[in-house]
């Protein structure tokens, strides 16, 4: 049940984007077509600044070695606002889930579209 | 090229008729009016936020970029400068290490009347002789002097232009030119020149909503004047936060890894 819920999260997400979302770097080197979920990833920086908040992720792939993943997301203030996030919402070793859409050219960086935090709490980039 | 006659009539009725050439830019999807409180007459005051339909589909969504869906009635010289921008925002965006999007990675302001599609809200505040926008992006303001002066020649070309304005009823009209030549009208690159004029019909039709009809004049760059409809709705509970492009090494380190081929 666990599994399938992963697996309808992306599609979910993609179903109920909510409002026009913008970008001061441009959405064309991500492929907005698709939601990718990046599950367990630990936190190894938080930055809460403009114009897009930035997170900075460890994730252990199959083989065992770790990726490093960067997060893109909207400025502090339009976080705060609209997604109930604030600058202690994270701190370096949390695990999270980071969902969003990938670098068309396959670097390891999410334009965000929502976290969930260790507790199952989830705090959408709107 | 239009007589000066044929211009001005042109954009008389592009005035006039607002309303009209409102039907024809808006959206389908038209917003409707929230029942709320009688509005204060002449009284724009408030933290607003742009307001655009929902597209059904993910990409879609992204056509807040531009001013109207419509494309502008261009000249050969308009259409000339529009081929030749490379916007990393709508249908035929480019990728960010081709992109001539002035604001890219120098954080120079967007202009106006572009920076209303930016997604950040703006503040109206209005004392006498005066109606002040304030935009959270970069910290922008913009002055439009309703107290009878004439526009100011002393100054400029200027990125925001300079404004005043006029009361008609509860409309501000608002005439804003002196723009130099460094932004583009919207997000995807329609140009503009040393020539643009920008004329606002900004009213509040109840308390939450605020709607600005905007008429591009520029013949140098727009074979006639066209009218944009903008929606913007109150956010009652926020405050204007500080926001500046700051920290471009990072941003532009990150972008030189989603351009490059991946490891």
């Amino acid at each position: 049940m666990k599994n399938l819920a992963y697996c309808l999260l992306p599609i979910l997400c993609a179903l109920f984007v909510p409002a026009p979302l913008a970008a001061h770097h441009g959405e064309t080197n991500y492929d907005t077509t698709k939601m990718v979920t990046v599950k367990s990833a630990t936190v190894t920086n938080f930055e809460f600044i403009n114009p897009h908040t930035q997170i900075y992720l460890d994730v252990k792939n199959e083989n065992g070695d770790i990726e490093k993943w960067t997060c893109e997301a909207r400025s502090p203030a339009m976080l705060v606002r609209n997604g109930g996030w604030d600058k202690a919402t994270l701190k370096p070793g949390d695990v999270i889930t980071a969902i969003g859409f990938q670098a068309r050219n396959g670097s390891k960086i999410l334009r965000l579209k929502k976290i969930v935090l260790a507790n199952g709490k989830e705090l959408p980039d709107l | 090229m239009m007589r000066k006659y044929e211009r001005f009539v042109a954009l008389a009725m592009a005035l006039g008729i607002s309303s009209a050439a409102t039907a024809q830019t808006k959206p389908a999807a038209k917003v409707a009016p929230k029942v709320s409180a009688p509005v204060q007459v002449r009284d724009l005051s408030g933290v607003w936020m742009l307001d655009r339909p929902r597209p059904n589909t993910v990409v879609e969504r992204f056509w807040v970029y531009q001013l109207t869906e419509e494309e502008p009635p261009m000249t050969a010289w308009g259409r000339a400068q529009f081929d030749a921008t490379k916007s990393s925002f709508g249908k035929r965006s480019y990728p960010l290490a081709e992109t001539n999007d002035p604001i890219f990675h120098t954080c120079t302001p967007p202009g106006f009347p572009r920076i209303f599609l930016h997604p950040y809200p703006m503040q109206i505040m209005q004392s006498r002789g005066e109606v002040l926008m304030l935009f959270e992006w970069d910290s922008m303001r913009h002055p439009i002097f309703t107290d009878g002066r004439a526009h100011d020649t002393t100054l400029g070309p200027l990125w925001m232009g300079d404004s005043i304005g006029h009361w008609e009823g509860d409309t501000l009209v608002a005439d804003t030119l002196n723009f130099n030549t460094k932004t583009w009208l919207d997000r995807i690159g329609h140009p503009h020149s040393e020539q643009l004029h920008v004329i606002e019909r900004l009213r509040r039709i109840n308390h939450d909503h605020l709607i600005d009809d905007i008429t591009i004049d520029d013949p140098k760059a727009y074979t006639k004047p066209w009218t944009a409809h903008l929606d913007f709705l109150l956010r009652p509970t926020w405050t204007l936060a500080e926001q500046f492009c700051e920290d471009q090494e990072t941003f532009d380190e990150i972008e030189n890894n989603e351009t490059k081929p991946a490891k």
